[in-house]
């Protein structure tokens, strides 16, 4: 008993010292250091209207441009958009050559084995419904490279605390 | 048709069996509570999955303990003639085949996802206005479900012998071990928070692999148990000595020249046989057999029905002189 006990208090005590640091969470890669530092963050969009709208390779406008634009200059960074299928984006994600894929992801994608998906910022019927379907409201979602725990608690504060900010945007997009 | 004896416990193990299934419903209405706050915490992370699932799996002994508990009480009728005291051995074998199927289930889970490169990643969480880092719920959720289940275990292991329930035992050793599942996990998601992705999958691994050591062991015994194999102690350490004890109080009887001993468990309680050797000229052998079987009965509670056949030499063959044939 007190053995297990000892232990058991030792392991509490190296918890509390973590939780004393401001460091948790940490990325595996340190990749919103090297954001940071480099002034830039490479954004993987998609055409998929209103998420995001792409005009001859070039993004022109959507909800989750607006929503990584604002990320950005949060950390004082631009982003760089790099173009693409989904299922690319989510591979060039995984391989790390990404840093956010803002695709137009819904909590069920079918790629959420590649990336690290953030908190649903916004619960919408909005968007495209494939044919013989009924619109049920989606949770939406952002994705990060895998293993960036900080990237992904960052940008998961930022997101939670503008909801009413990404439902203006929302219903912005849903007006023709 | 003469049936077994229509009880299972005396009173003093009636009491015990009572406090274990009082225990045993809390144990239900504890674990549940904690797979419910694991399973609303535990996010991508693997080893906490892992966790949700061997306490989810860790209801199966409850629930059959609690089942055969209450099976195994029934009296025996002309359909049953040996009582449902295998019911015990029954739950027994299911639970611990429910624990090798998760156990691989999830140790094929964590291998897949660290050779797949899915490196776990724990971000914010958001929890009454205010969104923290979710590895804190997760380290609340698994210092829930693994820091009282040490005091349930070491109670119930208490218990478990009284009564000679294997059941309960293995439930209770498991359960006493459980802070080691709970340290793991936890150093998991710490780790996750230090950057170490793979320290999840690695935590999950050899949780999963405790799973399934747990289960294959339980497994074992059950087998044996249900094949009739000599009877041993409820912590499975040494052979019991009951059937020896019989023996030699059966061979110190002044009429009796030689005794042998068999018993097989079923479930909390022995059956068997002995075969002795009257002395000769010895009287009224049915009184004194009848005798013996009371006498050697009150050794032990758990000596629930002997039978005592008398043998002119315990070597007397027994064996038909042709091949029998089905009537």
């Amino acid at each position: 008993m007190t053995r297990a006990f000892h232990r058991l208090l030792a392991a509490s005590a190296v918890f509390a010292l973590i939780a004393g640091c401001e460091e948790v969470p940490r990325d595996s890669h340190g990749t919103l250091e090297r954001v940071r530092r480099s002034g830039e963050l490479r954004v993987g969009v998609t055409h998929d209207p209103p998420w995001a709208t792409l005009d001859g390779g070039r993004v022109a406008g959507g909800i989750e441009p607006a929503i990584v634009e604002r990320f950005a200059a949060s950390l004082g960074v631009r982003p760089r958009y790099v173009t693409g299928a989904e299922s690319e984006l989510m591979e060039a994600l995984h391989a790390g050559k990404l840093d956010v894929v803002a695709a137009g992801l819904d909590k069920t994608t079918a790629h959420k084995k590649r990336g690290a998906l953030t908190q649903p910022y916004l619960k919408t019927t909005l968007g495209s419904v494939p044919e013989g379907e009924k619109a049920a409201p989606k949770q939406r979602v952002l994705a990060v490279s895998q293993g960036e725990s900080r990237l992904l608690y960052t940008l998961d504060r930022f997101l939670l605390a503008r909801k009413p900010q990404w439902r203006a945007l929302a219903r912005a997009e849903a007006r023709p | 048709m003469r049936a077994g004896p229509a009880f299972e416990f005396p009173p003093e193990q009636a009491d015990t069996l009572k406090k274990a299934v009082r225990l045993e419903w809390l144990t239900l209405a504890y674990i549940a509570s904690a797979v419910v706050l694991l399973y609303l915490t535990m996010g991508s992370s693997q080893a906490m999955r892992t966790t949700f699932f061997d306490d989810l799996i860790s209801l199966a002994p409850s629930i059959a303990f609690l089942t055969a508990a209450r099976m195994a009480r029934r009296k025996p009728d002309k359909e049953h003639p040996y009582g449902f005291h295998g019911a015990v051995s029954i739950g027994y074998l299911t639970a611990s085949l429910a624990l090798v199927a998760m156990g691989a289930f999830l140790l094929f889970e964590a291998v897949s996802k660290f050779a797949a490169h899915e490196r776990t990643t724990i971000g914010g969480m958001e929890l009454f206005g205010h969104t923290l880092w979710a590895g804190w719920p997760m380290l609340a959720a698994v210092a829930y479900s693994g820091l009282p289940t040490i005091l349930i275990g070491r109670a119930k292991l208490k218990l478990a012998p009284k009564i000679n329930d294997k059941v309960l035992f293995a439930e209770a050793d498991m359960m006493k071990a459980d802070w080691q599942v709970a340290l793991a996990t936890a150093i998991a998601v710490l780790g996750v928070g230090l950057g170490f992705w793979w320290a999840d999958p690695l935590a999950a691994g050899l949780v999963s692999l405790s799973i399934l050591h747990d289960g294959w062991k339980n497994t074992g015994t059950a087998v044996s148990d249900l094949i009739d194999r000599r009877p041993r102690k409820t912590d499975q350490s040494a052979a019991d000595p009951l059937p020896t004890r019989v023996q030699h109080w059966l061979e110190k009887l002044d009429w009796v020249e030689a005794a042998e001993v068999r018993l097989r468990e079923e479930g909390h309680v022995y059956f068997g046989e002995a075969f002795v050797t009257p002395k000769d000229g010895t009287r009224l052998l049915p009184e004194k057999i009848a005798a013996a079987i009371r006498g050697a009965k009150a050794l032990d509670w758990r000596l629930h029905d002997l039978t005592v056949t008398p043998l002119r030499d315990l070597k007397e063959p027994l064996e038909p002189d042709e091949a029998p044939q089905r009537a």
